[in-house]
């Protein structure tokens, strides 16, 4: 829900803090209000007196009265939120953006391609589909970190390998001595991989410099440009389209995205 | 019907405006920087200039400060307070080309999903005084684009020069009313002032017609499909640029902006969100957070100065059905590097 004015945070109270990698932290938060979001939109997350940024929460949409954000610690306001204690009030407004389009997908097999905390928002989208898994026939996810203690969500791949019609797999880039896993880029799970491209969308989320190996892996494998869904990264502020700087050509992230389909935007410079 | 068009001696403007305005306005005058806007108090209305050279700055920062506060966090009661707040100007000076950019930046701060209740608030409580442009600046270009050197609407006074005084005629129902109060200060204008105005309107034009004969290309309609690939071997392009920001601080339709954070300077537990004038020609105005892995997605001065031109030009075309500029042509008088956004845009119509 967007208060009549779109620049002031609802109030939210750190509930938990889950420290799930040794630079990524979850904070689960209660706002005041309960605010409503589809899986792949994104709320600006404020820590009072510094500032806020953007973050798509990792948990399930279903959920409007608490959620979940997962985060990489890397500059100004993700240092202070790291920080953060139970029981403090943080700020957030939105939800913005327009999510995945999870209409578009029923009936299709799902790829999913993370790296990172790129995972986390597609976490979220986890969620939704599970929440609908009879409309799709397969959902596969691929995910790639830098190494096995920078594994995010490792707990829960157990379960979600065992689901019916769900395969996870995850790979590192650095093993350690005792690591028996794959080794590689995220782009080396999607090596024969066995799914049926015609009928198919991929939906990645990660580092620019990965989301622009994967396209090209996918494009190889004969996915379209349409059928490709990328978590667009930019920087932004106001969140509702109008501070100009998230765009990639006529587009806003913060309006049209900050999911694109590859289709529209790969005819503008600069777009990893 | 034609508009009914009155006489207004030049002696009694700051009575006319002190009906209009009571006890402050931003109007025109002349200083030592040239013609710009100062807050004026009611026994100094007789500075105010009408139809002299085109103001230094737009209206855009009556509407669009460069600094706003925004809100107040946590206390939401402070927030909701800050558009609770009594607010009215009155602007006397404005420009065709301030008034159509003005639309302009309505459809991006009102006609979106969300509108921005602090634009939107100033806005209407706006009383707007225009003025023919009888003495269009070197710079000027407003032709180019499918502008006028005089307004015509979405006013709700415009003043046009004649002998002795002005001719004043209402643009709005808060025009009319205004009217309606200063009937003792007006009179019919004749036909031989409603001549002196057209001609003056035509000689306006014709300066204009001549100035920018070399760039004519009618760039408005061809905008979208302009070739802007040309941008980047262009003589015209970002090469004297140096970053200042000049271009888009005085541009009446560049809307950029940040929210900016900040504690209270009495009060460590007040914080204050301001929204602040910014440019994507700057280098770190879409940097990301982190180091190498979210690089800034315009790295050059080149591909952010391309950013710039083609949000106005094609792409607010795409998104708003609108050119994002009125021609004013304050960035190129603005500009140090001596940047020639005429010369760029003939360059690349088709």
């Amino acid at each position: 829900m967007i208060k009549e004015n779109p620049y002031m945070p609802i109030e939210a109270r750190l509930e938990e803090l889950i420290e799930e990698t040794p630079t990524i932290k979850t904070l689960v938060l209660a706002p005041k209000e309960p605010i409503e979001f589809r899986a792949g939109q994104f709320m600006q997350l404020t820590y009072p007196g510094i500032g806020e940024a953007p973050f798509t929460p990792s948990s399930n949409p279903n959920q409007p009265q608490r959620q979940e954000f997962t985060i990489l610690k890397v500059g100004k306001v993700t240092d202070k939120l790291h920080d953060v204690r139970p029981g403090e009030t943080l700020g957030l407004r939105g939800a913005f953006g327009k999510g995945y389009p999870i209409d578009k997908f029923y009936g299709k097999e799902i790829l999913l391609v993370g790296g990172g905390v790129g995972l986390a928002p597609l976490r979220a989208l986890m969620y939704a589909l599970f929440n609908e898994i009879d409309k799709f026939p397969r959902i596969s996810i691929k995910y790639g970190a830098r190494s096995p203690n920078e594994l995010l969500f490792a707990g829960q791949y157990k379960k979600w390998r065992s689901m019916a019609k769900v395969d996870f797999t995850e790979t590192v880039d650095a093993p350690v001595n005792s690591w028996q896993g794959n080794v590689g880029v995220v782009t080396t799970l999607l090596d024969n991989i066995d799914i049926d491209i015609k009928n198919a969308y991929v939906v990645s989320c990660g580092p620019p410099v990965m989301l622009k190996f994967v396209t090209q892996k996918c494009l190889g494998l004969g996915f379209t440009p349409s059928q490709i869904y990328l978590s667009m990264n930019r920087k932004m502020s106001c969140g509702i389209g109008v501070c100009g700087r998230c765009n990639i050509g006529p587009y806003y992230l913060c309006k049209d995205g900050p999911d694109m389909c590859y289709e529209k935007i790969m005819k503008y410079d600069n777009v990893f | 019907m034609e508009p009914e068009v009155h006489f207004l001696k030049h002696t009694v403007l700051p009575d006319f405006l002190g009906i209009v305005a009571g006890d402050h306005l931003y109007g025109t005058v002349s200083n030592s920087s040239g013609i710009t806007y100062e807050k004026l108090s009611r026994g100094a209305f007789g500075r105010v200039i009408l139809g002299d050279l085109p103001p230094i700055e737009s209206i855009k920062s009556f509407m669009f400060p460069a600094r706003e506060q925004v809100a107040v966090f946590p206390q939401p009661d402070q927030a909701e307070s800050l558009l609770q707040k009594e607010f009215s100007q009155t602007i006397a000076g404005a420009r065709a080309c301030d008034i159509s950019a003005l639309g302009i930046l309505d459809k991006v701060f009102i006609d979106g999903d969300y509108a921005d209740p602090f634009y939107e608030r100033r806005r209407r409580q706006t009383v707007l005084i225009t003025t023919d442009c009888v003495k269009p600046a070197e710079y000027c270009f407003c032709n180019l684009l499918g502008g006028k050197p005089f307004p015509e609407q979405d006013f709700d006074i415009n003043f046009s020069p004649v002998q002795d005084g002005y001719l004043a005629q209402s643009g709005s129902s808060k025009g009319d009313d205004i009217i309606a109060q200063a009937k003792e200060l007006l009179t019919d204008a004749t036909a031989d002032q409603l001549e002196q105005r057209q001609k003056n309107r035509q000689s306006a034009m014709d300066k204009l017609k001549e100035q920018n004969r070399q760039f004519e290309g009618d760039v408005a309609k061809k905008g979208k499909k302009s070739q802007f690939h040309l941008l980047k071997d262009s003589k015209h392009n970002s090469a004297n640029c140096v970053e200042c920001g000049a271009c888009s601080y005085i541009c009446p339709t560049c809307h950029c902006f940040f929210l900016f954070d900040q504690r209270g300077k009495d009060d460590p537990e007040k914080n204050i969100r301001l929204k602040t004038w910014d440019s994507c020609i700057m280098a770190n105005f879409a940097k990301m957070g982190g180091e190498g892995a979210k690089p800034t997605p315009r790295p050059e001065l080149r591909n952010r100065f391309e950013n710039r031109v083609r949000h106005k030009f094609e792409w607010m075309v795409e998104n708003l059905n609108v050119v994002g500029c009125v021609g004013c042509g304050r960035c190129e008088a603005a500009c140090m590097g001596g940047s020639d956004i005429r010369g760029f845009l003939k360059e690349i119509a088709l």
